[in-house]
């Protein structure tokens, strides 16, 4: 029962959350000085007829709080709207466009948390000796290297060694696919990898060190067993919980990333929404990527609950 | 599966190479092949192009970005083309014209024309595309300020086009994008969706469009059906990328991804001169970059003030710093060199007896402020879209100690045109600036593409460009005498005229001539021409063997 009312708080926080971020996005970006009427227009003549027809089509005449009424009747019936400068249904534009944030976001945390729990444990293992300190040093280094910074590396590295890799343009095939989201992807993992490793770590080490595991080693267990059948088991609980929010976290990291590899994905269409004006865009894509963090982090605490029968969640 | 072992296994350095070379294996096409030679797997030549941007849409009446040079114009035909000079008009769809009388033209239309789809050019899809772009609303309606009304005639395969006053730039109208020609029953029937990446294109021109995947790639190949013949294209496919970021764009110039760059800003240019196996390719158009100052509001409603501001600013330290190698410092007359080609001489001539305020001379300066109705100097707003703001910010530094103040005022790339275009004037018509750092493209060499948009005061109303609001009923006058004739030996003593009383009352301050910058893979040959912005086609490439 307290199971089932914890879920219902949490679910009516998400909405919440939601809703006041909808009208924050919606009212913010309406203190911008620039008016819809000349986004719409773009560079067509501003003939009052043509004024009036989108002014109608756009409810650019009500009251500012009557369109976002209007506006947020629409989202929550499942419409959308189109754009500014297209005048486009969004709802296709994201639908185009998701399958790449989406594989750039589990690519990049599976890469990342394998990677991160590997190195993390060979430090933990190898406390106090030269490959922890060249390890974490590493982790180190990278969590402090920016994004862009690596991503243009990346790219530097690529066009001067691998003349005929090809991140650009769309994609036919999973192949393409895979191609496309690599690069970013594996750079993505690295800023997980930087973070996690290090949780997991400082986990791992507490975890060594505890009594159970001197028990264990009086026991005549293998090392081996030890650490992995026994100390990883319990110190796999916090780095799943901060891989977790990484992944919640790493959809607004493709916003930059995907700007950097010309990725048709949605942060890119973000960019471009913001830098043309094209509130409707922006507001829509706020949402949808408030709305991914939400459920993940959410998922997040009910999943930690399972993994560790211990936390009482309510 | 194996690279999935690979990349846990691997340092980061060794990751990249892996995922690298995995790509090439599995994307084929366009990708290796661009690094050595000029076609791909199946023989074809491809052109890898990038820019910045991605046009709204491949209908005619949505193209006034540049980026649609690039993707939507070889998908058409005009009526008629530039010459490679851009001082005059060439056959195109219509295979001969002729003037009847001094308001009445006609075109012959070529026979037996195929759209991309296979299905004929009737004159009925002519009629209906003109007719279209000559409705209020559409961008560059202003073409068609004169015309009356078009006429077809199935039969003879004629188009007569009837104006209503004699009209001098008629001639280079069938020349422009507006008269692209679409296939009626295509855009009726798709309505709001044509051109879109949800809809279709269909035209007559060298290139059919393939496929649009937005804001990623755009994919034209050889129309078959090309009445200027599909063999006699160089160019296969074209495989356009937009690439969001300039730099990026220069990175994969540099690995080979990228044969094609347009549009180079002198802040990438250091990263393309290290190039091997690129040619930069670059030619004057028609853009000239100035500052507008209003001319309705104080304090530049007075002649002494503007030209104060002008001897503080010296245009060839910002042409060199600010436009860069390639470009030219303008003359007083805010026209480019090459707009001068009726007769360079008589221009040269002309310019050198007008008062040269492109100079810096404090004391002048000085003197003219004196002179003004603000003898103790004055204060000024500059309004800048973010791309102008070092322009601005140097300008401001050359104001010594004379007495003016500049301040600058930022205004967002999408208000641009309300700015340029005066759609956000107040209710006396006064436009919200006081000084504009500005650019304007004129739409033919000819040099009645500036005097008319820029300095005619029927260009002072919503919608048009005379960005100074200046008015002066001489000037006008004799652009509207130019207008009458077609002897452009007359026309050109009416210009000179005219831009002596414009220079006189410098309402523009000019700066500078940018030039259009191309990187090309040396694979490829291209010559640009002064009308690129209205006539740019893949077909003009030719493959180096």
């Amino acid at each position: 029962m307290a199971y089932v009312k914890y879920i219902l708080k949490k679910l009516l926080q998400i909405v919440i959350i939601t809703f006041l971020v909808s009208m924050l996005v919606f009212f913010s970006l309406r203190l911008n000085e620039t008016s819809p009427l000349t986004v719409i227009i773009g560079n067509k003549q501003s003939t009052p007829e043509l004024q009036q027809q989108y002014t109608e089509q756009f409810h650019l005449d009500e009251p500012l709080l009557r369109q976002y009424i209007i506006w947020l009747k629409c989202i929550l019936s499942g419409d959308l709207g189109i754009d500014y400068v297209q005048k486009q249904p969004i709802l296709n534009q994201i639908i185009d466009r998701i399958p790449v944030t989406i594989g750039l976001v589990i690519f990049s945390t599976i890469l990342g948390t394998v990677m991160a729990i590997l190195i993390g444990i060979l430090a933990a293992m190898k406390r106090g000796t030269w490959i922890d300190s060249a390890l974490s040093s590493l982790m180190l280094f990278l969590s402090s290297v920016p994004t862009f910074v690596m991503s243009i590396l990346a790219i530097l590295f690529l066009s001067k060694y691998v003349p005929g890799y090809s991140f650009i343009g769309t994609y036919s095939n999973f192949g393409e696919f895979m191609s496309r989201i690599s690069v970013p992807g594996v750079i993505m993992a690295v800023g997980l990898v930087a973070t996690l490793g290090r949780v997991t770590r400082s986990s791992m080490i507490s975890q060594l060190q505890a009594p159970y595991i001197i028990t264990a080693k009086a026991k005549g267990l293998n090392r081996m067993k030890q650490t992995f059948k026994h100390a990883f088991h319990n110190a796999v609980i916090p780095v799943l919980t901060v891989a977790g929010y990484m992944f919640a976290a790493s959809i607004g990291s493709t916003v930059l990333i995907e700007q950097i590899f010309s990725l048709p994905g949605i942060g890119g269409m973000l960019v471009t929404g913001i830098q043309q004006n094209n509130y409707p865009i922006v507001q829509v894509l706020v949402l949808v990527m408030l709305i991914s963090y939400l459920v993940m982090s959410f998922v997040v605490d009910i999943l930690y609950a399972v993994v560790d029968p211990r936390i009482d969640i309510s | 599966m194996k690279n999935y072992k690979k990349l846990l296994a691997g340092s980061m350095a060794l990751l990249m190479t892996l995922g690298a070379a995995g790509c090439s294996n599995t994307t084929g096409s366009g990708t290796e092949s661009s690094a050595s030679s000029s076609s791909d797997d199946n023989g074809l030549v491809v052109l890898n192009v990038a820019a910045t941007n991605q046009p709204v849409s491949f209908d005619p009446a949505d193209a006034n970005l540049v980026v649609n040079e690039y993707t939507q114009y070889d998908c058409y035909d005009t009526l008629l083309d530039f010459n490679a000079e851009g001082t005059d008009v060439v056959p195109a769809l219509a295979e001969s014209w002729e003037q009847v009388d001094d308001v009445t033209y006609t075109y012959k239309i070529r026979e037996g024309v195929k759209f991309s789809d296979g299905s004929d050019l009737t004159m009925e899809d002519i009629l209906y595309s003109l007719n279209r772009v000559t409705e209020d609303g559409y961008g560059m309606s202003y073409l068609f300020e004169f015309v009356d009304h078009f006429e077809v005639d199935e039969a003879t395969r004629t188009l007569t086009v009837h104006l209503t006053q004699p009209d001098s730039t008629w001639k280079y109208v069938p020349a422009t994008t507006p008269c692209q020609i679409l296939k009626k029953s295509v855009v009726e029937a798709e309505g709001d969706n044509y051109g879109t990446n949800e809809g279709s294109v269909v035209g007559t021109g060298p290139y059919k469009f393939v496929s649009w995947a937005s804001d990623s790639q755009i994919v034209l190949e050889k129309n078959e059906y090309w009445w200027g013949g599909a063999d006699n294209l160089a160019i296969d496919k074209i495989n356009f990328y937009v690439m969001k970021d300039a730099s990026t764009i220069a990175l994969a110039v540099k690995s080979g991804t990228i044969d094609f760059a347009p549009n180079l800003t002198s802040e990438v240019m250091p990263t393309y001169k290290s190039l091997e196996n690129y040619n930069i390719i670059h030619g004057f158009e028609t853009a000239t970059s100035f500052v507008a100052l209003n001319t309705q509001v104080a304090p530049f409603d007075d002649v002494n003030a503007r030209k104060a501001l002008a001897y503080c600013i010296d245009s060839s330290l910002v042409q060199q710093s600010i436009g860069g190698e390639y470009s030219a410092k303008l003359d007083v007359t805010c026209l480019s060199e090459n707009m001068y080609y009726m007769d360079p001489d008589k221009w040269h001539t002309a310019v050198s007896e007008m008062e040269d305020y492109t100079v810096q001379d404090y004391d002048k300066a000085k003197e003219y402020l004196a002179k003004s109705a603000y003898p103790d100097g004055f204060e000024f707003d500059y309004y800048t879209p973010a791309s102008g703001v070092t322009q601005a910010e140097l300008i401001q530094s050359m104001l010594g100690d004379v007495g003016i103040t500049m301040n600058i005022k930022e205004v967002l790339t999408a208000d641009m045109f309300s700015y340029l275009y005066g759609f956000n004037a107040d209710e006396q018509g006064h436009r919200p600036y006081q000084a504009f750092g500005s650019s304007w493209v004129s739409d033919y060499l000819d040099p009645v593409g500036n005097l008319k948009t820029m300095f005619h005061s029927a260009n002072t109303a919503p919608g048009c460009a005379n960005q100074a609001m200046w008015t002066n009923s001489e000037f006008d006058a004799l652009i509207d005498k130019s207008y009458a004739t077609t002897d452009d030996n007359e026309r050109l003593g009416y210009f000179i005229e005219a831009s002596k009383i414009a220079a006189d009352e410098c309402a523009y301050i000019p700066l500078y001539a940018p030039e259009s910058v191309y990187a090309l893979s040396s694979k490829f040959s291209y010559v640009p021409s002064p009308q690129s912005f209205w006539n740019f086609t893949y077909a003009d490439f030719t493959v180096n063997e």
